[in-house]
């Protein structure tokens, strides 16, 4: 069986993407009316230009030749493939609780581990959730974070989504092991709408990690998917993205977590890929007592503009959220950081610090941080701090009279400015990190 | 073995800045030369010089390592060349270790061992110059003494095996027991026959210090050479007389 493209982009789409997965009338109808708000909505007037995504010219689903597996051997052997490249098969093994691949719009590859499973973890995919006994549960979370009149974004995704995960951590279950999801967008022109929605009940523990890549076509992609998580009561989630995609990708994502009292929300975000991002993943501190940590790196070489950052809105008391961010831009790159903090009146005694470092690599690049701070409550102890560096020449000769040449000087100060966020990874994704690094500084200097 | 050195008329500048005059030099295979001179003189220049500091421009009628010659050189072929120059202040280097960029200087110049054994030599090598094991994973200079960035140059060269070290002010911030434990290293790598050039103005470590030949450097040249004699005199006369005429060429008459 060959790939179905379905290629042209309208309501019609929308209802037969509805109808393939067999979905409930309240799903379609929830599509059907992200679509109108689609229409209806402009795109946005600030950050990265992404005129050059011709919305006529993106295949919105397109559906693997493969049914979904849970053994490799029962993937086909091309696909199989390219994820063996990717590693995640050898990681799998080693050190996660689960695994779920998306090749273009579907999920080809889902296993839990027998432990995870035993604890009672929920770790499936989306489509196949809808027909099981937790189709109440995700009627109930599904689009109430990301909705669709958030912005145009979120309103396509909500109209076209396809494939993603569908977590859930019973109460009191500590997840020793994390599980992941990994996103291959394979096809040409394609787009990738993906939708993960995880709950971490009371006092439950989770790592999360999401990868994502795509060979390089010379037609812009677009990947469009949604992360919704809900953290119980004193319930912690760890959210690890090491984002990869190709540099004709336009990534325009958007995950958004909420935190009851006493949750806590850890983002590590690392940004590599892609020719244009927008990704701010946001953080409701809804309950008395709930924590946000966000800690990323964003490295945009020639021909990218990365406009990464985060967004945390604090409507309880005692709440605190900590930010440090690493934004590098390299060849003529461009790389934003954005934050955002909102205190409203309920969110007396709260604590909010970001700490953001610019690195402008070379003389074309630019590298900007930007804060927006709404703070509307009493006593609360909010602190910003950026400055924006240059590599010192200085230890560049330095390690130049240490036998390194140029480039490896250059590569291994900015491991090290990218060595904190690696540290919050587990060791192969360390690994996986210091590569991409160097494969993006090569690129940088290959087109300087 | 060490390499030959040879300087024939090397002349430097910074714009119109004339740092160096006219410096000759010729250091013979595992000799070790010290260089003196007060404040300014063009010690710590002729260093950078040798590294291959690339803000100065350089002139020279001859400056060879062995009969290679260094000036075309960028500051990483020189050292892949076997030339080791101790930074007078070295820089702190975030987010990287002491073990690791030791480890990527040895690869850079053929010494790669088991990452075992490069672990258990640069532990023995800490100790050895006065530093715990805990520097190894500390972060390159961050927060250290300048008493210990000195150590760390030390066990660079220690770890690093050149053919000319070039050790500029390599004393200076060192109390006197870590001076000892400095020239007793020196000692020992002076017995790998490794040529040095030893840059100081200070005497404490070169009595310590078998030296073959001394130099005194005023304004940008070397005026005076001789034994091991010269560095008493200095330290009991100071540098006032190499400031005449009789020493130096640039002095008024």
């Amino acid at each position: 069986m060959t790939p179905r493209p379905t290629d042209k982009l309208d309501r019609l789409l929308v209802e037969e993407l509805s109808a393939r997965h067999g979905e409930p009338d309240w799903m379609r109808q929830v599509r059907l009316q992200a679509w109108e708000k689609y229409q209806s909505l402009s795109y946005p007037t600030w950050g990265p230009d992404v005129s050059g995504l011709d919305m006529d010219k993106i295949v919105p689903y397109i559906q693997p030749e493969s049914q979904m597996a849970t053994s490799w051997e029962q993937v086909p052997p091309d696909v199989r493939q390219s994820f063996a490249e990717l590693g995640i098969p050898q990681a799998e093994e080693q050190l996660l609780a689960g695994v779920a691949a998306q090749y273009d719009s579907e999920v080809v590859y889902h296993r839990t581990q027998e432990m995870a499973a035993e604890q009672g973890v929920v770790f499936t995919d989306l489509t196949a959730a809808l027909h099981g006994e937790y189709e109440p549960m995700i009627r109930q979370y599904f689009a109430k974070l990301v909705t669709p009149g958030e912005h145009k974004w979120a309103a396509l995704h909500t109209a076209v989504w396809s494939g993603g995960t569908f977590v859930y951590v019973p109460p009191g279950v500590q997840t020793a092991l994390p599980l992941q999801a990994y996103y291959l967008l394979n096809a040409r022109g394609a787009g990738q709408f993906e939708h993960t929605l995880i709950i971490v009940d009371e006092g439950a523990s989770l790592h999360f990690i999401e990868g994502c890549s795509a060979p390089r076509y010379n037609v812009a992609a677009l990947h469009a998917g949604a992360v919704e998580i809900f953290v119980g009561k004193s319930a912690k989630i760890r959210y690890s993205t090491v984002e990869n995609w190709s540099r004709n990708m336009y990534n325009l994502n958007t995950k958004k977590a909420q935190a009851a009292a006493g949750a806590s929300v850890e983002w590590v975000s690392g940004s590599f890929g892609s020719m244009v991002t927008e990704l701010y993943p946001a953080t409701i501190l809804a309950g008395a007592g709930a924590k946000m940590s966000y800690h990323g790196v964003t490295l945009a070489g020639s021909g990218q503009n990365l406009d990464t950052g985060v967004k945390v809105v604090a409507r309880a008391p005692q709440t605190a959220c900590t930010i440090t961010a690493q934004s590098l831009a390299d060849g003529d790159g461009v790389s934003t950081f954005r934050a955002s903090i909102a205190m409203t009146p309920e969110a007396t005694g709260s604590r909010a610090s970001i700490d953001c470092q610019s690195w402008q690599l070379a003389d074309q690049s630019r590298s900007d941080s930007i804060p927006v701070l709404d703070i509307r409550a009493p006593q609360v102890d909010v602190g910003y701090e950026a400055c924006v560096g240059t590599l010192d020449e200085g230890i560049i000769a330095y390690l130049g009279s240490r036998g390194l040449e140029r480039e490896q000087a250059r590569l291994a100060l900015v491991n090290g400015v990218v060595d904190g966020f690696a540290k919050q990874l587990p060791l192969e994704y360390a690994v996986e990190m210091a590569n991409l690094v160097t494969s993006q500084m090569k690129k940088a200097n290959a087109k300087n | 073995m060490g390499a030959s050195l040879q300087i024939q008329n090397l002349r430097v500048a910074v714009g119109e800045q004339s740092l160096l005059a006219g410096v000759n030099l010729r250091l013979a295979p595992g000799e070790v030369y010290v260089l003196l001179g007060p404040n300014g003189a063009g010690k710590s220049t002729l260093a950078r010089t040798l590294a291959g500091d690339e803000s100065l421009r350089v002139t020279a009628d001859k400056f060879c390592l062995n009969d290679q010659d260094l000036l075309p050189m960028t500051a990483n072929e020189r050292a892949l060349a076997g030339v080791f120059v101790s930074w007078q202040n070295p820089p702190a280097i975030t987010g990287v270790t002491v073990a690791n960029l030791i480890r990527i200087s040895r690869e850079q110049l053929g010494l790669a061992a088991s990452p075992w054994e490069t672990r258990r030599d640069l532990l023995e090598t800490l100790k050895v110059v006065g530093l715990d094991g805990s520097y190894a994973d500390r972060e390159f200079n961050v927060g250290f003494s300048g008493g210990e960035r000195k150590k760390l140059e030390l066990a660079q060269l220690l770890s690093l095996a050149p053919q000319l070290a070039v050790l500029d002010e390599l004393d200076s911030g060192l109390d006197a027991d870590a001076i000892k434990i400095l020239a007793e290293n020196l000692e020992r790598v002076r017995d790998t026959q490794v040529t040095m050039l030893v840059i100081t103005h200070r005497t404490e470590l070169v009595k310590k210090l078998r030296c073959d030949r001394a130099g005194v450097m005023i304004r940008g040249q070397i005026v005076y050479e001789g034994d091991q004699n010269v560095i008493e005199e200095i330290e009991k006369d100071g540098y006032t007389k190499y400031f005449s005429s009789k020493y130096d060429s640039t002095a008024d008459r």
